[in-house]
């Protein structure tokens, strides 16, 4: 049988791809802030936006929230609710980037740890806010999409509900045994 | 369209069959539903305590041991060099790490000197460790503590270990100098008896307080050069003269 390519096919796959590709950078990003406590406050603290005492949990909590949500991705466990998590960081980095970028600040952004005040030249704020843009697609994408293959959430619905169907198979006219031929 | 040629509505017996399954689909939407919000629950109840977890964790770790107090020679978080009546300030954050760094004071060490000798400023070093990611064993912290314990036993040994550490510069990414190395070139400079101090970090607390003194004052980066308080935006002998100039006649 010649299949042919459809969204509804191709849909899973996207979405582990999707799943994965953000869970690597969210993984990543946390990881490399874990080390240095100190620093990850400073980096914070440099978008001059919160208060003191905000900052520092902020510093201390953030890497543990990437990491956090780049695990349940990892394993697509919860992945709407952690899709939706990392949508909203996103923003909120969009937010910070951005907002320094028109407050004409010079700093990294800190996103892979280190952070602060660079030179005038050395800022990328338009590539910062273009990958965190991208990422944003990923995660909205999941939000939308959360269905998945090698995802520990197909694998635990397969468990729980016993006629589980996966739910993107919920979508398509499914035909019945009498209209089959 | 006429329901009635419809095959799936043409007898009962379709029918209720049809309904039968609709109920089943139903109640494993329900039973999905639930077990949705179940994972979710769970999960959003993870990652709440993995982050509060590592709050905590993070707190303590970060927590600044027992303070030390200023090394001796460090007088309101600064090393002074030159007259201290002379008209303008010049302050320098520095990290021991930094490219930079080394590179603007390659570049304006001799004007430093000159203005230092015609008492046309004091300079004040803030040497700070941002970097402690960028090396494999946390050189920064451990070469601003080795600068402390130069201070602390022969304020005038500073200069030429600060000299000296940027000459000996490792390359990001890598070890720092060691401990015994850092210590050869404190005696080289004028310090002996520093090892100890050295090698168990005494100014540790001190290191880390006065980088995130600088931080609350908005420095970040490093080299952060400062004329009377305005930031030198290009490193030269010319723009540092000017710009001590311009503070002299503008106080």
């Amino acid at each position: 049988m010649v299949r042919h390519w459809s969204w509804d096919g191709a849909q899973p796959w996207t979405s582990t791809a999707a799943r994965l590709l953000l869970a690597a950078v969210l993984g990543v990003a946390g990881l490399l802030k874990l080390p240095d406590p100190a620093q990850s406050v400073r980096a914070v603290r440099a978008y001059d936006l919160l208060p003191e005492g905000v900052v520092q949990a902020v510093g201390y909590g953030l890497p543990f929230l990437e990491v956090a949500l780049a695990v349940l991705l990892l394993i697509g466990l919860a992945t709407r609710l952690a899709a939706v998590g990392a949508a909203t960081l996103m923003v909120v980095f969009l937010m910070g980037v951005g907002s320094a970028a028109a407050r004409g600040l010079t700093i990294d952004c800190g996103c892979f740890g280190g952070g602060g005040l660079v030179a005038p030249t050395e800022t990328r704020y338009t590539s910062e806010l273009v990958r965190d843009t991208a990422l944003l697609g990923l995660a909205l994408l999941l939000v939308g999409w959360p269905h998945s293959r090698l995802a520990l959430d197909e694998h635990l619905a397969r468990t729980a509900v016993p006629d589980h169907r996966d739910d993107h198979l919920d979508d398509q006219p499914e035909l019945a045994p009498e209209e089959a031929r | 369209m006429n329901p009635t040629t419809h095959p799936a509505t043409g007898s009962p017996r379709n029918e209720r069959s049809r309904r039968l399954s609709a109920e089943r689909a139903a109640a494993a939407a329900t039973a999905r539903r639930r077990h949705r919000a179940r994972v979710g629950l769970a999960a959003g109840t993870a990652v709440v305590l993995v982050v509060g977890l590592g709050v905590a964790v993070q707190a303590s770790r970060d927590r600044i041991d027992a303070p030390t107090g200023d090394p001796r020679g460090v007088v309101g978080g600064a090393i002074s060099l030159g007259a201290t009546g002379a008209p303008v300030v010049v302050t320098v954050y520095e990290d021991f790490l930094c490219p930079a760094c080394r590179a603007a004071d390659g570049v304006l060490g001799a004007t430093y000197d000159d203005l230092i000798d015609q008492e046309a400023i004091r300079l004040e070093h803030k040497p700070i460790a941002i970097l402690d990611g960028y090396s494999t064993d946390r050189y920064s912290s451990r070469a601003l503590n080795a600068a402390a314990c130069v201070v602390d036993g022969a304020p005038t040994a500073f200069s030429p270990f600060h000299d000296a550490l940027f000459a000996a510069q490792p390359a990001e990414g890598g070890p720092g100098l060691s401990d015994s190395r850092l210590t050869e070139l404190a005696e080289q400079a004028g310090a002996p008896g520093v090892g100890s101090c050295i090698a168990g970090e005494r100014f540790a607390g001190w290191a880390r307080s006065t980088t995130d003194d600088a931080s609350r004052a908005g420095v970040n980066s490093t080299p952060t050069i400062l004329v009377a308080g305005t930031p030198l935006r290009e490193w030269s002998d010319e723009a540092l003269r000017t710009a001590v100039t311009a503070a002299r006649s503008n106080p």
